[in-house]
């Protein structure tokens, strides 16, 4: 069942991957789940509201506790939040919502960008 | 303390299961305050979330995200996002030669799409590629199939909807892997040439078709065929004038194609309407693994039904659907001289959209009559004013079957 881990989290006192504020938020999913299943823009609501003001970060934790949680859609549900913001972004936009800095040499950061030159049309304006 | 351990343990596996397993970074004691720390499987599912043009994009984020997209392990790629363009056919190359290079080891489905040109290099491999869709993709030559799958040495779902734009006229099919075959031919004019297709896949378990029959012909027997389906529509448009001359020999290929399909268990079969008029005799070929068959019935299809029920002698289940038929049609049914039209091993009969009209009696009066075994007969209508008095004419006929239940109900 979904919820094969969730009576070993409660069990195990020592768990620093899934903090109590993160669990609050995750937990109640299923049952959101449960009652407007059929309903599929009552929950595209309910997913956008959960999210409007989650940072990154907070994201990770939510992915996090889904994953050991064993709790297949809200994972989805989280990566594809992740999916759906940097779709279409450009390379800058992407590498600050992840909070990576580019650590390739001169030449082939020019490179690549050519070689896959067919991947960057169509990109949105920042 | 046996809940402690296992707790300890399931902890450090890995939860996320693809069905590629990425090299694996577990950072379970590291700061986890930034998307990117995220382990890699985590990422990868991130990415597989997106188009796999912009997957593809995430290459140049940093080093270490450099070949994240190559572990993903569904692909799918539309033209229409730009991602290549049909009449460029560097573009088109360097693409597949790069499709090779990178992906090669983890990519299991990849389906292509919408006008994409597909002309791989004669070097081209893709070594773990499981499942193969091509809908609508152009091909420059009939070369250029055989030379993509090839290099596909695993596969084993291909799929291929072509239309007439497609540019296929004479190719080949060549998997010794292949399980799973679907083909759709569509064509929406009249004008082209029929094209010529060779399937060698003797490991085939399923095999569909649907669409436009051209020449097709099956190099190696299917000796281990499971399921087959055909749904014969050769042209969408109805003009008169054109299926007049295209239905000479129609009838042979189709016979073709079901003699090729000969070991099938279950078999789902629309023969066509005026396409199988030339059909014959199946026989001296047999469907002896035959036990289910699902038969779309017009007025002009009848003898394809009654020719495959004489050479099925295990069928068990027997699913009659009816497609509308024209008034002034000419009915192909032949007359039941004796028994052997239905196999004795027939225990399900259904017939669906039973109208009452003089043949469906016939028929339904000689399975009830034949039909020794038979457990449940379920007629259906599709209009509620009918039930009753099919009711009371079907429970007239006599049934050789003592513990058969005879079910009349309404589906619209």
């Amino acid at each position: 069942m979904k919820f094969c881990t969730v009576k070993q989290y409660f069990d195990d006192e020592n768990n620093n991957n899934v903090t109590n504020g993160i669990a609050t938020t995750v937990i109640p999913l299923p049952n959101k789940h449960l009652k407007i299943k059929a309903n599929n823009k009552e929950m595209e609501q309910y997913e956008q509201e959960l999210l409007r003001n989650v940072m990154p970060q907070e994201l990770t934790k939510l992915i996090l506790a889904a994953n050991y949680l064993n709790f297949k859609e809200a994972l989805d549900f989280f990566c594809r939040t992740v999916a759906n913001a940097i779709q279409n972004k450009s390379v800058d936009y992407v590498r600050k919502f992840f909070g990576l800095e580019s650590d390739f040499e001169p030449g082939e950061e020019e490179k690549l960008c050519k070689e896959f030159a067919w991947s960057f049309e169509g990109v949105d304006e920042d | 303390m046996e809940p402690e351990g296992s707790t300890k343990s399931k902890r450090k596996r890995k939860r996320v299961e693809l069905e590629v397993s990425p090299e694996e970074h577990v950072h379970a004691d590291a700061a986890v305050d930034r998307i990117s720390n995220l382990p890699d499987s985590i990422l990868c599912h991130i990415l597989s979330f997106l188009p796999t043009k912009e997957a593809v994009a995430t290459s140049i984020l940093s080093s270490s995200w450099n070949s994240l997209w190559t572990l993903v392990p569904a692909l799918d790629l539309d033209s229409q996002s730009q991602c290549l363009d049909g009449k460029n056919r560097t573009q088109s190359v360097s693409f597949f030669t790069h499709m090779n290079f990178t992906v090669g080891n983890s990519s299991l489905i990849l389906e292509l799409w919408n006008g994409i040109a597909v002309d791989p290099p004669s070097s081209f491999e893709f070594p773990s590629l499981k499942d193969l869709r091509l809908v609508h993709v152009f091909f420059r030559n009939g070369d250029c199939v055989q030379r993509l799958l090839s290099g596909c040495s695993v596969l084993q779902d291909l799929k291929l909807c072509s239309d007439s734009r497609s540019g296929l006229i004479r190719f080949d099919i060549r998997v010794p892997t292949l399980k799973y075959l679907c083909l759709q031919f569509l064509t929406f004019k009249p004008s082209l040439p029929d094209y010529k297709l060779a399937i060698c896949a003797p490991a085939l378990e399923c095999s569909h078709f649907d669409g436009d029959l051209g020449h097709v012909v099956f190099l190696e027997k299917l000796a281990n065929l499971v399921e087959a389906g055909v749904w014969i529509d050769p042209f969408v448009c109805t003009r008169e004038a054109w299926t007049k001359g295209y239905q000479i020999g129609y009838g042979d290929r189709v016979f073709r194609l079901l003699k090729a399909l000969n070991k099938a268990k279950s078999l789902t079969l629309y023969p066509g309407n005026k396409q199988c008029v030339d059909f014959g005799s199946i026989y001296p070929s047999r469907f002896k693994n035959l036990v289910r068959l699902n038969f779309t019935l017009q007025k002009s299809n009848w003898h394809v039904l009654q020719a495959l029920l004489l050479v099925s002698p295990n069928l068990e289940v027997l699913v009659i659907d009816k497609l509308y038929s024209r008034k002034n049609q000419l009915c192909s049914m032949e007359p039941f001289d004796g028994p052997g039209y239905v196999s004795s091993q027939l225990t399900t009969f259904r017939f669906n959209q039973y109208k009452g009209s003089k043949y469906e009696v016939e028929f339904v009066k000689y399975i009830l009559k034949e039909a020794r075994v038979l457990k449940t007969a379920t007629i259906s209508v599709c209009d509620t004013a009918l039930k009753e008095s099919v009711i009371e004419e079907v429970s007239t006929f006599p049934r050789s079957s003592k513990t058969c239940l005879l079910t009349v109900e309404v589906l619209h």
